[in-house]
């Protein structure tokens, strides 16, 4: 009877997981997707998949990869629901969308020279860097939410990083 | 922070409507209690589901008497035999042991 009565407390509430990343989330999403509104729908679509698995959720040492696990997941599949298109027409596009979506302060040359030349990474690539760039994920923790290797991760961020400056200087 | 784009840092062009966050805050604190209304509303229509196929199932075999049904059953199976068929099933069933028998 015991077991029926039993729930087990989760590592951490929903609530703290909103509080603590609710933003983080919303600009790693951000930048994969570009579009504001998208974003939001990604975003939500993430809190949704946290919320159902949160009770399986054995460390809470584990949530920051785990979290960033699911909205990296979501975004993915985000991206791919427009696979038809090619990698570089898919690029061309999101690089259209931050010259002409609201919510893209176009005042800022660097800063906006800088993204396009994010977005001219592959999803995957993106991935790496930004979470080590913008979130300081260690290398451990973008392992665990790519699933590769550390030493794959390191090789894709140095490449990543050599594209980008290119893209820069180009 | 990589030394290539220190005079960018993390800065980015993108921007958020004012009190955006708040009012996510709100929607994404809300998301308990619509899963719960979620999976209420999928065990009520599971039960409806199974509620609805038992009920016609029981009208519709209720309705119809059982020695009804198996003798409408053997007139629709008559049909289909020829008479030869239909001689040799009665001499099957004349000589039956086992029916023979239950009649003593």
């Amino acid at each position: 009877m015991d077991i029926f009565l039993h729930k087990r407390t989760p590592a951490v509430t929903f609530e703290e997981v909103i509080r603590d990343y609710e933003q983080p989330l919303y600009w790693h999403i951000r930048r994969m997707v570009v579009s504001h509104d998208d974003a939001s729908d990604v975003l939500q679509e993430t809190f949704i998949n946290i919320y159902k698995g949160l009770p399986s959720l054995r460390e809470k040492a584990a949530l920051r990869s785990w979290v960033y696990r699911i909205a990296t997941n979501e975004c993915i599949r985000f991206l791919s629901r427009r696979k038809e298109q090619a990698l570089t027409e898919e690029n061309a596009f999101l690089a259209e969308q931050l010259e002409s979506s609201p919510g893209v302060d176009l005042s800022d040359g660097a800063a906006l020279r800088f993204q396009k030349a994010l977005l001219s990474l592959s999803p995957q690539q993106r991935t790496v860097f930004t979470l080590r760039y913008y979130d300081d994920l260690s290398y451990e923790e973008i392992a665990e939410v790519t699933g590769s290797s550390v030493a794959t991760l390191k090789v894709a961020y140095h490449y990543a990083k050599e594209k980008i400056k290119n893209a820069i200087i180009a | 922070m990589e030394k290539e784009f220190e005079n960018i840092g993390k800065k980015m062009p993108y921007t958020v409507p004012e009190g955006y966050f708040d009012a996510m805050h709100v929607k994404l604190s809300a998301i308990p209690a619509r899963q719960k209304r979620v999976l209420a509303f999928r065990w009520i229509s599971a039960a409806a589901a199974v509620v609805l196929v038992a009920s016609v199932a029981f009208f519709t075999f209720r309705s119809r008497p059982q020695e009804t049904l198996v003798s409408d059953i053997l007139a629709d199976y008559e049909q289909f035999l020829s008479d030869e068929e239909l001689d040799s099933w009665v001499d099957f069933s004349d000589n039956d042991v086992f029916l023979d028998l239950m009649d003593e």
